[in-house]
């Protein structure tokens, strides 16, 4: 399991993605696979993403795009957000297909310290499990959901 | 200037989403924000990221440069005619227009329409190429082109699909599996193509035994699912033939044939859900080792056991499932000839009747021995026939080969 700690610097409206090539590894503080094409894995129960926005702080939306892993041993994902220890939403995904997570993010729930304001935001997800267990292939990641994008939008107050 | 040295395009797709690239040559490895403009109003910005392999092919840096993407729902500048812009958002370098127009036909209907009409012409000079047997190579490849062209196309317009799904023709980041690119394959295994996941997780599941069994793998698709033209781009060194008239098992080993290049044919009947590679290298270990003509599987021998035939030795007994139906010398196959598709009865009766073709001639007709289809009683794989189907194949079966087996024909010189 990978353990970093830098808050990914979002600006509002534009669509940041997971994997190698844009976001790598920055706002991975725990649990989290290694960043792959296109997309980032998370690897255990419970994974940490930071994120940092410029004040004035607003009512974001937040859009998280991915996909479950979902098999035939394993018929659905649970996910439960949190952001800064508050719970914010929770899904229970059903079929392996493109998934966008949407939720709005309320301007007391961030931490705001200097310039920065940041979010600590925890996919929770209970039903992870190791591809390899499931005879599905060889993958010893205890994996749950494939993260593809990440976007805040400003919305109005 | 920093902006002159920006290179980019922007496209809409026929699904009225949007893609493209930009990249900065002086500044390869850095990844660009883009905004999307509708008459100038920002409607959404993307870090263009996206991997794409012609990009890399082209030398735009590594390839991670590309970007895609809707516009969001309802934005009141696209009720009238629209023009939209890519923009890089520090240097403001415009990477393309779009002019759209609203409602009624999309100017990517009509571009579609085009490429339909293109598509078909080529399609027709293609069969008028491979009938006049002129360069099966380059055929080979455009009808693999075609095929892929026309399974997206179909794909991103298939009826049951929102607005929002998921576009697997644009999320594709580079094959997901590579079979080896063989000159001279041992075995030509021909799967038949319904379904794409299924397929996928056959070839996936089969794919670790291809080198030692030198293997090639022809995926013939009939058209019953849109995204199976979407498997060479996932599988490095498919090949890939699509007929919509190869609408049975039969038909589709008859087409693969023409173009096998493998001195045996495999053809996988109804694989099971996991079909074990490394049953297919013991089957192509067996096959190397006896040369018998011809092998049939289980679905085929428990056909031949209705008719009547009796039991037939054993060539090698496989561990785990595969799924033979036929497995030939491409010789044999040649002398013998396609299988009969009007014998097509969902339980192999077709190469029931190879068999007793390859037996006339005096050919060893050996079996393949699968775990499941251990007890003789049980139903062949994917061998649920009506009735009356099967007693309507079974009667053209014995007419056509009732008067000819008291008088077995000599195998050609």
């Amino acid at each position: 399991m990978v353990q970093r700690d830098t808050a990914l610097d979002c600006e509002p409206g534009v669509i940041r993605l997971f994997g190698a090539a844009d976001i790598g590894s920055r706002g991975m503080a725990s649990g989290w696979s290694a960043p792959e094409e296109g997309h980032t894995w998370n690897d255990g129960l419970e994974a940490a993403y930071c994120i940092s926005v410029r004040p004035p702080l607003g009512r974001f939306g937040l859009i998280v795009m991915g996909e479950p892993y979902v098999t035939r041993a394993r018929p659905s994902q649970e996910l439960a957000l949190f952001g800064n220890g508050w719970r914010i939403a929770a899904w229970r995904m059903n079929a392996r297909i493109e998934t966008a997570l949407t939720v709005t993010l309320e301007p007391e729930w961030w931490f705001t310290r200097g310039t920065r304001s940041v979010m600590r935001l925890l996919f929770y997800l209970p039903n992870s499990v190791r591809p390899k267990d499931l005879n599905d292939g060889q993958d010893g990641r205890e994996i749950g959901f494939c993260f593809r994008s990440i976007c805040l939008r400003q919305l109005p107050s | 200037m920093a902006e002159q040295s920006l290179r980019g395009d922007l496209r809409e797709r026929v699904d009225g989403g949007f893609e493209g690239w930009c990249w900065a040559p002086d500044r390869p490895e850095e990844r660009l924000v883009v905004d999307l403009l509708v008459n100038d109003t920002l409607a959404a910005s993307i870090v263009a990221a996206v991997f794409r392999r012609d990009l890399q092919l082209r030398g735009i840096g590594d390839g991670r440069h590309g970007f895609s993407l809707r516009l969001p729902p309802n934005l009141p500048q696209t009720a009238g005619e629209h023009i939209v812009t890519a923009r890089e958002r520090a240097s403001g370098f415009v990477v393309g227009r779009v002019l759209r127009s609203p409602g009624g036909e999309q100017p990517g209907a009509a571009r579609l329409d085009r490429v339909a009409e293109a598509m078909d012409g080529l399609w027709l000079r293609l069969e008028a190429a491979q009938a006049a047997r002129a360069v099966p190579a380059a055929a080979d490849r455009l009808r693999e082109s075609l095929g892929v062209l026309a399974g997206r196309l179909a794909a991103r317009h298939a009826p049951h699909r929102g607005p929002d799904d998921i576009d697997p023709g644009l999320y594709s980041h580079g094959p997901t599996m590579r079979l080896p690119d063989l000159p001279q394959p041992a075995f030509s295994v021909v799967l038949y193509a319904r379904n794409a996941q299924a397929t996928l997780r056959h070839l996936a599941a089969l794919a670790p035994a291809a080198d030692l069994a030198a293997a090639e793998f022809i995926v013939v698709d009939p058209g019953c699912d849109p995204y199976v033209a979407l498997l060479p781009a996932q599988v490095r060194n498919l090949r890939y033939l699509r007929d919509s008239a190869a609408d049975t098992p039969a038909a589709a080993a008859n087409l693969a044939a023409g173009s096998a290049r493998g001195e045996r044919l495999l053809l996988l009947g109804e694989p099971p859900p996991e079909p074990s590679a490394a049953s297919l290298l013991a089957l192509a270990r067996a096959s190397a080792r006896r040369s018998p003509p011809l092998l049939v599987g289980p679905p085929a021998t428990a056909a031949l056991r209705r008719i009547g035939e009796a039991a037939l030795p054993e060539a090698v007994r496989l561990h785990g499932r595969l799924g033979v139906t036929l497995c030939v010398d491409r010789a044999t196959w040649r002398d013998l000839g396609p299988l009969d598709t009007a014998l097509h009865d969902g339980a192999a009766l077709e190469c029931a009747d190879f068999a007793c073709r390859a037996g006339l001639l005096g050919l060893a007709v050996l079996t393949v021995g699968e775990p499941a289809a251990a007890d003789p009683a049980a139903a062949p794989a994917g061998g649920q026939v009506a009735p009356a189907a099967a007693r309507r194949a079974l009667a053209a079966f014995t007419a056509r080969w009732g008067a000819a087996r008291l008088d077995p024909v000599r195998r050609p010189a």
